[in-house]
């Protein structure tokens, strides 16, 4: 179910009326979330429900296993399991075709000619997402950081919550099963403030992201469009611009939508456009993803205690599979790889004594940092959004001034994507050390419900085609 | 800065007033701009595409045999009928326009016959380039879209959005909010009424009023005239033999209990020598007709059709919509091709 449907405003309150209006109990509440949740995964193709509820076991199960073995072989073998289990669906679904087709091209460069039966296997919306959920909680109670959850019932409920289900927040079960011990109620206020966020991400997404960024977006990324200099500029900031108001729009739908059940949910992004610098930039862009991989890949691996040749491989490892983990396609490993190659460069330049040139705490320092850091980071995108990878390498000839000749003009509607993303980039930069909300807790009353009533009407006369959330097909 | 997960939590604050002021901010605009649209000439309309047909080819079954009727064709016919009026005029009637702007029918119209279930009636509006190779398949991208099948949720959302924007002014996909922004700044003005109308049951209207009619009917004859010097028609023999295959499909149709009426929508005389240029009627439809064991009707030849003017040489504009309605009901009537209304 998209948060930008019409199901889901009639599905939201029917689960808030249910929620607040029906005498059910805490336990019972909790329970009417939990199969709530599995109607809103469920309504997109329901059998996949099934992956879901086998997470849900087999961690539950594992997790106990581990806290009860009382020999260390015994903790890792139940470990295997459940990462057998988890990233064995993550890999049959995610990555069987990728692998697949590149098996068949090696073999094809040693001269066996291969041909599997075409491999036509959908991808479980959302599996990336509650996959690390379910591990990282796994891992927790391995790692002796937490204890296994007491109820079955609340361990389901924390995997299924509808509002983080599909796109994240990833939330770790050690911050949200403690909020599952007393019941929550929102009051008036509160559940105002969720719904005022739910508004500003919807805003995000449908006005931002799929009416201003897209048109822009589709029309330079499609396969016969030969951009020239402008167009592929344009384009990819576009790009820039609509991951972020798409992305961003949806963990802050999620935030507020679990406000209105009483819980909290983990912030995902804190101004990313107005980062100086690389390891900034993933302080700031989905954070949990990259406190995930910092917590679970990276520093098991070894982290930043080895030798500088050690952290570095450790970084461009982390980044690799963090590019993996958002698609089965060589142009996301290049994506990660290219992060990871960032990250490097920035902790070497760190390392030198240029970095403590006065220069650099200078306003002009600050933002030429800030200018090369949003540029490297749409070169980067350009991978992320391109077909494949000659066509992301004919984007970036054309970035770089050497597009053929006849290279088109960015489209007409590439003046409002400019406009939205130069806002967007300002906005970003000044609000840099705070966050939209903690703005708006101050702002004059006044001004707040006026833009908020600007949000809703804009929402409600941009009707459009049927974008689904770009991180679904995470 | 360290790495951690800071929650998002709700600040004390008179948020539940404020939102409320918002949200009666916000109705309150949206009712402004609904009545401005309004005043303005605009009328709601809905998006049309593979998805807003799926849901109404859906809807082609019924309880009994003929109790279904049917349109399918191009941008003619479906400017042309008025279905409200025709349920009206025909009580317990179904009727559906299933016709595509620009394409050709017959991948539509196989479907139908190879589809065991329905028994309705079709009106297949058919024009002789439609059954040329290059434009045959045009409607089967919205075949295979309704023959895959949507989530039930997603053919609840489209048939809340069909509805609204059939209702709305302001939810039209002609005034989004980019569209107004864009006509503002390059003339200075409010978009004008947009010339074709969508209602929620896909049946559309044109209001030549809103358009340059004698424009259109050159760019249209141009643009086709180019077309098929780059792609001539089919021969007679292969045109008709193509033509006698559809029909035989109709057969189908017809015997499950339905029919099948291959219909030539009328146009002027203008645009009738264009057509007759390139397929000569008497070569190509003529002969099919005679052949056809499907009834096969051209309008020209049906005089209280003809009659109907089309200001752009083909098609019909919306102030004559109920008036051609009314006559094409006549004459499915008087071929049998409806039970008479009440069952008189």
């Amino acid at each position: 179910m998209l948060f930008n449907s019409f199901t889901f405003l009639m599905f939201l309150a029917a689960v808030l009326g249910a929620y607040y209006l029906l005498p059910l109990g805490w336990r019972g509440q909790k329970v009417m979330l939990t199969l709530a949740s599995f109607l809103f995964y469920a309504a997109w193709n329901p059998p996949f429900v099934l992956l879901l509820w086998i997470s849900t076991v087999v961690d539950w199960y594992a997790a106990r296993g581990i806290a009860g073995a009382a020999k260390p072989a015994s903790k890792r073998l139940w470990l295997l399991v459940t990462l057998g289990v988890n990233l064995g669906l993550l890999g049959f679904f995610k990555y069987g075709g990728f692998l697949l087709e590149n098996f068949v091209a090696v073999a094809a460069s040693v001269g066996v000619a291969y041909a599997p039966p075409a491999w036509d296997i959908i991808l479980p919306i959302g599996i990336s997402f509650y996959t690390f959920q379910t591990l990282s909680y796994t891992l927790d109670v391995y790692r002796g950081r937490m204890q296994p959850a007491d109820s079955f019932f609340d361990y389901a409920f924390f995997v299924a919550f509808f509002p983080q289900l599909v796109a994240g927040p990833i939330v770790r079960a050690a911050e949200f099963l403690p909020q599952c011990l007393t019941p929550k109620r929102a009051d008036g206020d509160q559940l105002a403030w969720g719904l005022m966020l739910v508004v500003v991400g919807l805003f995000g997404k449908i006005v931002m992201a799929d009416g201003l960024f897209a048109p822009v977006v589709e029309a330079v990324y499609a396969p016969g469009f030969t951009a020239g200099f402008g167009a592929a500029w344009i384009g990819t900031i576009a790009f820039a611009g609509q991951i972020f108001c798409d992305f961003a729009g949806y963990s802050t739908v999620a935030c507020g939508l679990a406000l209105c059940f009483g819980f909290t949910l983990p912030r995902n992004f804190r101004h990313p456009y107005a980062a100086l610098g690389f390891s900034d930039f993933w302080r700031r862009w989905h954070i949990s993803l990259s406190t995930w991989l910092r917590d679970y890949l990276y520093i098991p691996l070894g982290g930043s205690r080895g030798s500088a040749a050690a952290t570095e491989r450790n970084l461009m490892l982390t980044m690799l599979l963090g590019g993996l983990w958002h698609g089965a396609s060589w142009n996301f490993v290049v994506w990660g790889g290219l992060h990871g190659g960032f990250l490097v460069a920035e902790r070497r330049l760190r390392a030198t004594r240029l970095a403590d040139a006065a220069l650099w705490q200078a306003a002009a320092g600050r933002a030429f940092i800030g200018v090369l850091t949003f540029t490297a980071v749409c070169i980067a995108w350009v991978f992320f959004r391109a077909d494949d990878l000659p066509h992301s390498m004919r984007l970036l000839s054309a970035m770089a001034g050497a597009a053929p000749a006849g290279g088109a003009e960015a489209p007409d509607a590439a003046v409002w994507a400019a406009l939205g993303a130069t806002g967007l980039i300002a906005s970003q930069v000044l609000m840099r050390d705070t966050a939209l909300d903690q703005v708006w807790a101050r702002a004059p009353r006044r001004w707040v419900a006026a833009s908020l009533a600007a949000m809703l009407v804009a929402i409600a006369t941009m009707p459009g085609e049927d974008r689904a959330f770009i991180y679904f097909q995470f | 800065m360290p790495l951690a997960m800071q929650h998002v939590h709700a600040p004390a604050g008179p948020w539940r007033e404020l939102l409320t002021a918002a949200a009666a901010g916000a109705l309150l605009l949206l009712i402004g701009a609904e009545s401005g649209w309004r005043a303005l000439d605009h009328e709601p309309s809905m998006r049309d595409d593979p998805a807003a047909w799926s849901v109404r080819r859906a809807q082609v079954y019924g309880a009994a045999p003929r109790d279904r009727l049917v349109f399918l064709g191009s941008s003619r016919i479906q400017l042309a009928i008025d279905t409200g009026l025709l349920r009206q005029a025909f009580p317990g009637l179904g009727v559906e326009q299933l016709a595509v702007e620009g394409r050709s029918p017959v991948a539509a119209f196989l479907d139908l016959a190879a589809d065991a279930r329905f028994d309705g009636v079709v009106v297949l509006e058919l024009q002789p380039d439609d059954l040329e190779p290059t434009r045959a398949g045009q409607q089967q991208g919205y075949v295979d879209f309704f023959r895959a099948g949507q989530p039930l949720e997603r053919r609840i959302e489209r048939r809340i959005e069909m509805e609204l924007q059939g209702r709305l002014v302001f939810a039209s996909p002609e005034l989004r909010l980019p569209r107004v922004l864009e006509s503002l700044l390059r003339h200075g003005a409010l978009p004008l009424p947009y010339q074709v109308t969508t209602y929620p049951d896909r049946s559309r209207a044109d209001r030549f009023e809103f358009a340059d009619a004698a424009g259109q009917r050159r760019k249209r004859m141009a643009r086709d005239a180019e077309d098929y010097a780059k792609d001539p028609p089919s021969s007679a023999a292969d045109w008709q033999a193509r033509a006698l295959r559809l029909a035989q499909a109709g057969e189908r149709i017809a015997a499950r209990g339905g029919a099948v009426l291959v219909f030539r929508m009328p146009v002027d005389d203008d645009r009738a020598a264009f057509e007759e240029r390139w397929y000569p009627r008497a070569q190509y439809w003529s002969g099919f007709a005679a052949a056809s064991r499907v009834k096969v009707i051209d309008g020209r030849d049906v005089v209280e059709l003809a009659g109907v003017p089309t200001p752009d040489g083909s098609h019909i504009d919306a102030r004559d919509r109920q008036e051609f309605t009314l006559r094409l009901a006549r004459l499915l009537l008087r071929e049998g091709l409806l039970p008479a209304p009440g069952g008189a």
